[in-house]
């Protein structure tokens, strides 16, 4: 009996300090629950909580225990589909922030949309589909980059899938048929030149079907040419061009590569102790040299205590990010570098040491063709910018209120050069702190995001100088 | 001079028209009726027409034409990636077609020649809630035994699956084992929810047919861990160690001297264990085992062993061409290949197939297993040191006679022969007197039927086909009445 009283005692604690949230997750279409889906609860700003996180059951359901009391987001991610999260108006869009008090709190629905996807055909003349024919997609907002590659089926068919909801433009890869005959790579619906290619535009959850591409016959080319490394051994070289890349040769000395589309083309010698790259347009059958060279690690001048994120960005798109560790060196090339320096400072440049202007940044990356032994030169700026300010509706704050941030260029404000998403905390208020001197435009919504023209039309244009301190209250858009 | 020429070419041209006509026609997908450009179309002779098989393309618009056919009987087969092969006056896709006469005019009709497309199988990999797996490798194996693995893919983004370029047959579809996101193990699963193979769905897909909706639902279970000690040749040497399943393969360990390996995530079931490699001067050793794995093992022990060459002997005829050889895995197999006079058969499971001749094969011995016939291979293990005797008989037996229909001769009557025991199969036609020859055979038992339309997969042969037993070095001569559809 005694027990039994101090368990209750211990229940009751317990239960002034946390609370419990739970919910259950379901996918849109069907509303069959998704099971082991990863569901995430963020504390908004303002709440002293941590980050918590763990897999749905194999009924799509899930707990968290012992949350403390405060203002939250969940969020649910799955392969395949868009981010959900709890309250959102429909996927894609921010949710809305739920308070946890003391107590039980209600079921939290997620509700989840597959991702985007593209489905078609790659045909001949006669528009029979071509079997086993490669497919690549890319953005079609500039840079252009391949993001996804497929491959036909039996029928000639092909679907991308997984996709962020954009545009993007389809193109066939280049290759011989059974006689031959040999195509270059061609674009949906028809063409080989990108000014000829017709961007398809999808949203999440839905699959855009019937893109067909007419494939055009043309030359491919033979490259011919030799690598010059000091050991012959275990030197591999890779042919890489805007529709994918294969190994050509696995030592050094002479090699042939056949059936190369015309275009830029990009060789990638890697052996023990060396590497080279070398760039060439190929528009007929060339020779080509490539040198594997030593390579030493990027000799970094100007603010050098920050840590250097780099990433290849071959014709074939870009690898993956990762933090360059002090004395790694790097493989020759096109690289894309970025820092991330916190809210006291801004990136202002990365450039090759000696270049007389640093590159225009894309989403804050700057983009290099790195030689053998690389001196980087990064400047950073103790002097940011920010803006912060207070999000209503009806001249009531907004608690945990989505704000979307875009760097600009004034000239054409359609395409932002760099994006920030933040929330509000339990006042209303939001900061972006770390901001360079440009042009922003800023919103909150919870029905729209700048994808959407009205959305771009109301935002706030806010021009921020070198350590401007901002405040701009923000009327929450609704449609 | 110039006259002379001319008359040269008169005549030749006179010359040609007397001997020599033209085969023309299209490809088109049977479908759409599209055209199928760049299609290979092979002209075949009959036997007893003297002529050379003359294969062309289509172009552009799917024509074709052969120039200069010398007269006589022929048939039209066009082969296509994705596509059955097909055969000119077909009475439906997968059946023989009708033989021609080419006279000594330029005529000889047109050939309007429809393909269908090769079989597929689509469907769903789907969890425990009915949600499509993305991502999760689909395998598939020929339900007639042996089974065998013959290909695989990956569902898409909504676990959906598709596999096509299939012969027309029957299947098995089986998702692969592996993980969940929370690290819940999925046994390898067969249509519709069977670990067991003898609890899997079998799927028969016709000419031009896609099988849809084929869901797999993988069943959860534990899967178990192998581990030992790889004894790869010391230091100079190098040796891989190679794990086989139905459902894949994966290097497990590699490198020089006594290495610990420890393999997760194995189905229970057969699992064969593959060494390579080369000892520290330079010759290759290798070995391998096939192991049954229902438990956890921890005391597996894999050696580099050296190899020997292989020995193949024959005897009692000559071979006109090598044998023809392939290597069976618990995966699959490689493609088959004229055995090289340097080939070795590296330790594990291995087919041949003799060239038929005018001798017929009376055995085939390997030194570690009886090799077993099944249709035109002969299949044994091999081992460190293998040794392979085939025994041939310039005595064949063969099989003749004249195929008719309501008493008159058929010209390029298809025939369809069959061993009892092995499976074997020929294929032939009547030449355009209706007469067949079937030679090089074994003295045995057989299975003969002729025939336009005859369903070889189901039951029309072995309820309609005639038993013919011959004897050596004898011709055994058998009429044969045509089946009509």
């Amino acid at each position: 009996m005694r027990f039994e009283r101090i368990l209750l005692l211990v229940l009751l604690v317990a239960g002034g300090h946390a609370a419990t949230v739970q919910g259950v997750i379901l996918d849109e279409e069907t509303q069959i629950p998704l099971a082991r889906t990863r569901v995430t609860l963020t504390p908004l700003p303002g709440t002293v909580a941590p980050i918590l996180s763990m897999l749905a059951n194999e009924r799509g359901q899930y707990t968290f225990a012992d949350v403390k009391p405060g203002w939250y987001l969940l969020r649910s991610s799955r392969v395949g589909y868009a981010t959900g999260e709890y309250g959102q108006a429909r996927p894609g869009l921010p949710g809305t922030p739920f308070e946890v008090a003391n107590e039980p709190t209600d079921s939290h629905q997620i509700v989840m949309r597959h991702k985007a996807a593209i489905t078609g055909t790659v045909v001949d003349d006669n528009a029979i589909g071509i079997p086993g024919w490669p497919i690549n997609v890319y953005t079609a907002r500039q840079p252009i980059r391949r993001i996804a590659q497929g491959m036909t089926d039996d029928r000639g068919d092909f679907r991308i899938g997984e996709l962020d909801p954009g545009t993007y433009i389809v193109r066939s890869g280049g290759g011989g048929l059974e006689d031959a005959t040999t195509l270059v790579p061609s674009y949906y619906k028809y063409g080989t030149a990108v000014s000829s290619a017709e961007p398809v535009r999808v949203r999440l959850g839905e699959t855009q079907a019937f893109v067909v591409i007419h494939t055009v016959e043309g030359n491919l080319f033979e490259l011919t040419g030799d690598v010059i490394a000091p050991e012959k051994r275990g030197v591999k070289l890779t042919l890489i061009t805007d529709t994918g890349r294969r190994n050509v040769a696995t030592n050094a000395g002479p090699f042939v590569a056949t059936g190369v589309p015309p275009g830029e083309v990009g060789l990638l010698a890697e052996g023990p102790g060396c590497a080279g790259y070398k760039q060439i347009l190929v528009d007929r059958n060339v020779f080509a040299r490539v040198d594997c060279t030593p390579v030493s690690a990027p000799f970094v001048t100007g603010d050098t205590d920050v840590q250097l994120i780099a990433r290849r960005l071959d014709l074939d798109g870009p690898g993956p990010e990762g933090v360059l560790p002090a004395g790694q060196s790097l493989t020759p090339g096109p690289l894309e570098f970025t820092v991330r320096p916190g809210p006291s400072h801004y990136l202002v440049s990365i450039q090759n040491d000696g270049d007389t202007s640093p590159p225009t940044p894309v989403d804050g990356w700057f983009a290099l063709d790195l030689s053998n032994a690389p001196h980087l030169r990064v400047t950073l700026s103790a002097n940011p910018a920010s803006i912060s300010g207070i999000v209503t509706s009806a001249s009531q704050p907004i608690i945990g209120a989505p704000v979307f941030l875009e760097l600009i260029n004034p000239d054409s404000p359609e395409l932002a050069l760099q994006s920030w998403t933040g929330r509000a905390d339990a006042q209303g208020n939001f900061s972006f702190t770390g901001l360079a001197p440009g042009t922003y435009r800023l919103m909150s919504s919870y029905e729209m995001t700048f994808d959407d023209p009205l959305a771009r039309s109301k935002a706030a244009n806010v021009a921020l100088h070198e350590g401007d301190t901002v405040t701009e209250p923000l009327e929450m858009i609704r449609q | 001079m110039r006259k002379l020429a001319l008359v040269l070419l008169a005549v030749t041209a006179i010359s040609i028209s007397a001997q020599a006509a033209v085969v023309e026609g299209v490809i088109l997908d049977e479908e759409t009726g599209n055209p199928l450009a760049r299609t290979q179309v092979s002209l075949i002779p009959l036997p007893g027409t003297q002529a050379d098989v003359t294969p062309v393309r289509t172009g552009a618009r799917g024509s074709f034409v052969i120039i200069s056919v010398r007269p006589g009987w022929y048939i039209l087969h066009a082969t296509r990636r994705g596509y059955l092969p097909t055969e000119s006056g077909q009475l439906r896709p997968g059946r023989p077609g009708r033989a021609f006469e080419v006279a000594d005019d330029h005529a000889s009709g047109f050939h309007e020649i429809h393909m269908s497309r090769l079989p597929a199988v689509t469907g769903t990999v789907l969890d425990e809630n009915g949600i499509g797996m993305p991502r999760w490798p689909v395998h598939i194996y020929s339900a007639n035994k042996p089974i065998r693995h013959i290909g695989q893919t990956e569902t898409d983004d909504r676990g959906n699956y598709r596999i096509g370029e299939l012969d027309p047959g029957t299947y098995l579809l089986r998702s692969a084992e592996g993980h969940l996101e929370d690290d819940t193990p999925v046994f390898a699963t067969y249509t519709r929810e069977a670990v067991e193979l003898a609890r899997a769905v079998p799927v028969t897909v016709r000419p031009g047919e896609t099988a849809h909706n084929i869901t797999i639902r993988p069943v959860k279970g534990r899967l178990l861990t192998l581990s030992g000690i790889f004894l790869a040749p010391p230091r100079e040497g190098w040796a891989t160690l190679t794990m086989i399943t139905d459902t894949g393969r994966r290097e497990i360990s590699a490198g020089s001297g006594d290495i610990p390996f420890s393999v997760t995530g194995v189905q229970p079931g057969a699992v064969e264990f593959l060494v390579k490699g080369t000892d520290a001067t330079g010759n290759e050793c290798g070995s391998y085992v096939v192991l049954p794995i229902d438990k956890d093992i921890t005391t597996l022990r894999h050696a580099c062993n050296p190899l020997r060459k292989t020995s193949v002997s024959i005897s009692g005829a000559t071979l006109k061409s090598p044998i023809v050889v392939r290597r069976i895995d618990l995966d699959g197999m490689t493609d088959a290949h004229p055995m090289g006079p340097d080939e070795n058969f590296a330790p594990g499971h291995w087919e041949i197939s003799v060239p038929r001749g005018d001798y017929y094969v009376q055995s085939v011995r390997g030194n570690i297993t009886p090799a077993v016939h099944m249709g035109e291979w002969w299949g044994f293990d091999t081992s460190s040191d293998t040794r392979v005797g085939i025994q041939l008989s310039s005595r064949a037996s063969s099989i003749s006679g004249v195929v008719t229909t309501g008493g008159n001769p058929v010209a390029g009557a298809p025939i369809f022969l069959t061993q009892e025991g092995s499976g074997e199969t020929w294929a032939g036609r009547t030449d355009p007197q209706g007469n067949y020859m079937m030679g090089g055979l074994a003295p045995g038992t057989y299975n003969i039927i002729s025939g336009f339309d005859l369903d070889l997969l189901g039951g029309s042969f072995t309820r309609k086909a005639e038993k013919i037993t011959t004897s050596e070095g004898n011709t055994t001569v058998h009429a044969l009445e045509l089946i009509l559809p």
